[in-house]
């Protein structure tokens, strides 16, 4: 690491120096103040820094309690100022490095001439949204605000929440260029501080110009073992990253993001969401069962469909058949291709749906439904039986939130139809059992990914496939941590 | 892994032609056979499955396989056998014994083996299969929609599966019956569509009686009241109408359900025998009689009546079995096989001819009438009582 360049004493030097640092960029902000004996100067970027809080506060503190003590030593006067300027968050530079990356940060610094080190003050203008409604992660009941760009205030999300001298957070730094913040969340007393080191251990040897969002992160957190389905939830809901810290996993904060990583993400997650504990126990059952199904129909529907109907016709019942048959009448290509431009354009159609401005978004919805539906079918391109398959089953796969989730239910949707396209059902037994192995074989963290289903637990069940209710769930799920594991007091579940 | 293994058995469904009803006749020079083909092209596009129109093929060939082959070279597609639901066969062919088409039937590995097994009597096979329904979209359809319904409600006909036939020829000491089919009315007009524009079709098909097997040789048909009978004491029916003469000129009605049936075997020196117990419940259906029905002595006596008339369609059933086919359809030889397989042995070849005949069957029938309706008495009285107490 190369040498850090000291502050000089020379004020105007410092000045130049910053400038000259950043090429003399224009929204670098300098002002000199002569005194009687001294001579002050500060200096922020006007991007990032509040104009207001400067003038409010800065100047007024800076004239009202220098002006008397015009004819104090240099000393004396950073002294003075360190002591009584009104500001809450306070840091001393002395090196160039370090003062950018304050001044970067909204900081404005006083340099005092003929010191060596300056006076750093917060003075960060508000440059984010402001704590908005779920947008990704909706939900009936429940708290509706999400994390935002601002890393202080995703925090505070989380603070206010568990006001628990137990959450501990541990920051690190990532990227050469950006500086990113990185904070790790998680309840000292219930996860084991040997997870911890292993996390920050990981993030401390990351060495990248920059992070610019937490998919960095995750991608650097699992690279050994290559997966399809997600290893860590990303939410952006404060309440479920808190349900789960309270659950003794561990949240991973990144500076301007506005997802959160849990760590453990096993696969059960992925079928639970925030809603489920706000909501009668028993009709969460049915809705989880309905998750299980879906995930089920749109990983094996259109496999099914052609297995069935170019290897295995026996098993349609007759009048199913022969529906099927008619329906496929005067369709020119053979049902494999058919299916595949069905998923294809309907991938194509909720691609362009993302990135589409909203103003249009209504005639690609017509375009859709028009081409996709109607004309192809009317046309004799495709047959009304395939597009009620596929409809079904990108219908399903929207019951997931989570983007890598979906998208890897897509990439097996598409394995088994290819395997079934060449071997029937064969194929699709065989591509089943590779498909479960696969994600048998998966561990995170040392917890199995298929956790409570294999191993199968009875004791975790209960909040797996059924959700018991609250006083059944005395303990902590043990699966990933072991320590301090009693949820409820100890004659709560008598109540 | 995949790409070595090609496409092995890829069939897209539109190249095939998916056979529900075979129908197997006799001609001169061999046989005929011909398949009802369900998923037939019509002229406009079409998505639905009752507007698609069936087909049928016919080949003739000295074998069923030959004549199956010369379909081969009419039908543009392949034809598919695994959906066939009705396989019709002649009378002449059931005469002449039935093995011979049981044989390429069952040796199909893509056939399902749940297909129905009827006969005709004296009637093309190949015509059923022509005549179209009013109701259902394929005549394979509605003859077994009507074969499922009838033996449930009416237990004249009764639904026997290809393997269950099968089963009962190959099995010693039963022979297998088979419901009918007939064509009524004219059966080149029953093929076209001009038939079904007519709010009362003039060509229709009806099920009709149970034709008896022995071994598997047709031998002869039973009438209604037997079929019922043989149903009843089989064990396959599950609602029967039971009618009897109340006084007079008037009759009762009773529709019998929850029917029980327990066969009682003996075997008392080396003389067969046995007791059939039934046992099943009624509800009044009809009655034009004066019974009051309130009283318990009355309702007996009626009940009774109906025993007695149920009591007489078993007997006739196995009498028709006995005496006029020499036919043991009941299996109460498969009896003595399986319990006393030592004295089957020796009279095997004649339990037929010389032991079946002459078996002591007796009857132990009783009946529960349990709902009389909604009526206490007939409707003149209930009328007359009304009256009165309007005065």
């Amino acid at each position: 690491m190369k040498e850090t360049k000291k502050l000089y004493k020379n004020l105007q030097k410092n000045i130049d120096t910053v400038k000259a640092m950043n090429g003399n960029s224009c929204d670098i902000n300098s002002r000199i103040i002569h005194l009687k004996k001294n001579t002050l100067a500060y200096m922020n970027i006007e991007s990032v820094a509040s104009d207001d809080k400067v003038s409010d506060f800065l100047m007024r503190s800076l004239r009202e309690d220098v002006k008397d003590e015009i004819k104090l030593s240099t000393k004396k006067v950073y002294q003075h100022l360190k002591n009584t300027i009104l500001n809450s968050k306070m840091r001393t530079v002395e090196d160039f490095d370090n003062l950018f990356y304050f001044l970067a940060s909204g900081f404005t610094i006083i340099f005092i001439d003929g010191n060596h080190s300056a006076i750093a003050l917060e003075t960060k203008s508000v440059l984010d949204r402001g704590v908005a409604e779920a947008n990704d992660e909706k939900n009936l009941r429940g708290p509706k605000d999400s994390f935002t760009e601002n890393y202080m205030m995703n925090l505070g999300l989380i603070r206010k929440r568990i006001k628990d001298s137990n959450l501990w957070i541990n920051e690190t730094m990532i990227g050469r260029r950006t500086k990113t913040k990185v904070g790790v969340a998680y309840l000292q007393d219930v996860v084991s501080q040997e997870k911890i080191k292993k996390i920050v251990d990981r993030l401390e040897k990351i060495d990248i110009d920059g992070i610019l969002d937490c998919g960095y992160i995750l991608e650097y957190l699992s690279p050994k073992q290559y997966t399809d389905f997600p290893k860590a939830v990303t939410t952006e809901r404060p309440d479920l990253v808190c349900g789960s810290i309270l659950d003794g996993k561990i949240a991973i904060i990144v500076e301007n993001s506005p997802y959160v990583i849990v760590l453990p993400g096993l696969f059960m997650d992925f079928f639970q969401t925030a809603d489920d504990y706000y909501q009668k126990p028993s009709n969460i059952s049915l809705s989880r069962a309905l998750r299980f199904l879906a995930f089920l129909i749109t990983i094996t529907t259109p496999a099914l469909y052609i297995a069935m109907t170019t290897f295995n016709q026996e098993i349609i019942p007759d009048r199913l058949l022969i529906s099927i048959a008619v329906q496929r009448e005067g369709v020119p290509i053979p049902t494999i291709f058919e299916i595949l431009i069905l998923i294809t354009t309907f991938e194509i159609l909720r691609e362009s749906d993302i990135r589409i401005p909203s103003a249009m978004g209504s005639s690609i919805s017509i375009v859709g439904a028009l081409v996709l539906g109607d004309a192809a079918v009317n046309a004799g391109i495709v047959s009304p039986i395939v597009v009620i398959v596929v409809a079904m089953t990108s219908i399903s796969g929207f019951l997931f939130t989570d983007i890598d989730f979906i998208n890897a239910l897509r990439f097996w949707r598409v394995v088994f139809l290819l395997a079934s396209a060449f071997m029937g059902l064969v194929g699709f037994v065989v591509i089943g059992i590779i498909f479960l192995t696969k994600l048998c074989s998966l561990e995170i963290m040392g917890t199995p990914y298929l956790i409570p289903f294999s191993p199968l637990d009875q004791a975790i069940i209960k909040d797996g496939l059924i959700r018991r209710s609250r006083n059944k769930m005395k303990y902590r799920p043990d699966f990933f941590t072991k320590k301090n594991r009693r949820r409820l007091g100890a004659d709560q579940s008598e109540i | 892994m995949f790409l070595f293994t090609g496409c092995f058995d890829y069939k897209e469904l539109d190249d095939l032609s998916i056979v529900t009803a075979v129908a197997i006749d006799k001609v001169e020079s061999g046989y005929e056979i011909s398949y009802s083909i369900a998923n037939a092209k019509k002229a406009q596009v079409s998505s639905k499955e009752g507007e698609s129109q069936t087909t049928v093929f016919s080949g003739v060939g000295p074998t069923l396989s030959e004549a199956m082959r010369e379909i081969d070279l009419k039908n543009p597609r392949s034809t598919y056998l695994g959906h066939v639901s009705v396989i019709v066969m002649s009378s002449d062919i059931a005469k002449e014994g039935v093995f011979k088409v049981v044989d390429l039937f069952m040796r199909d590995p893509e056939s399902r083996k749940k297909f129905f097994f009827l006969i005709t009597k004296d009637q093309k096979a190949k015509d059923v299969v022509k005549v179209l329904s009013p109701l259902e979209a394929f005549p394979s359809q509605n003859i077994v929609i009507n074969l499922q319904n009838s033996s449930t409600n009416q237990s004249i006909s009764t639904n026997i599966g290809y393997s269950q036939f099968v089963r009962s020829v190959l099995r010693p000491g039963i022979n297998p019956v088979l419901p009918s089919i007939i064509i009524s009315g004219d059966s080149e007009e029953g093929a076209n569509m001009a038939n079904l524009e007519n709010s009362e079709p003039k060509t229709y098909i009806e099920l009709s009686n149970l034709g008896i097997f022995k071994n598997d040789k047709l031998v002869g048909f039973a009438k209604r009241e037997e079929s019922r009978g043989i149903n009843i004491i089989n064990g396959n029916a599950k609602n029967v109408i039971v009618t009897t003469k109340c006084d007079g000129t008037n009759f009762a009605n009773a529709n019998i359900t929850n029917i029980h049936v327990d066969r009682d075997y003996q075997l008392d020196k080396n003389q067969p025998s046995v007791n059939i117990k039934v046992s099943a419940e009624g509800s009044l259906q009809e009655i034009n009689c004066a019974y009051n029905l309130l009283q318990p002595k009355e309702l007996n006596k009626l009940t009774k009546k109906f025993e007695s008339s149920l009591q007489d369609m078993l007997q006739s059933a196995i009498s028709i079995a006995q005496n006029e086919y020499k036919s043991d359809i009941f299996g109460f030889g498969l009896y003595f096989y399986r319990h006393h397989p030592n004295y089957f042995k020796n009279v095997q070849n004649l339990w037929d001819d010389d032991i079946f005949p002459y078996m002591e069957v007796n009857f132990d029938v009783s009946l529960k009438l349990e709902t009389k309706g909604s009526l206490n008495d007939t409707v003149q009285k209930e009328e007359d009582i009304r009256n009165e107490k309007a005065n």
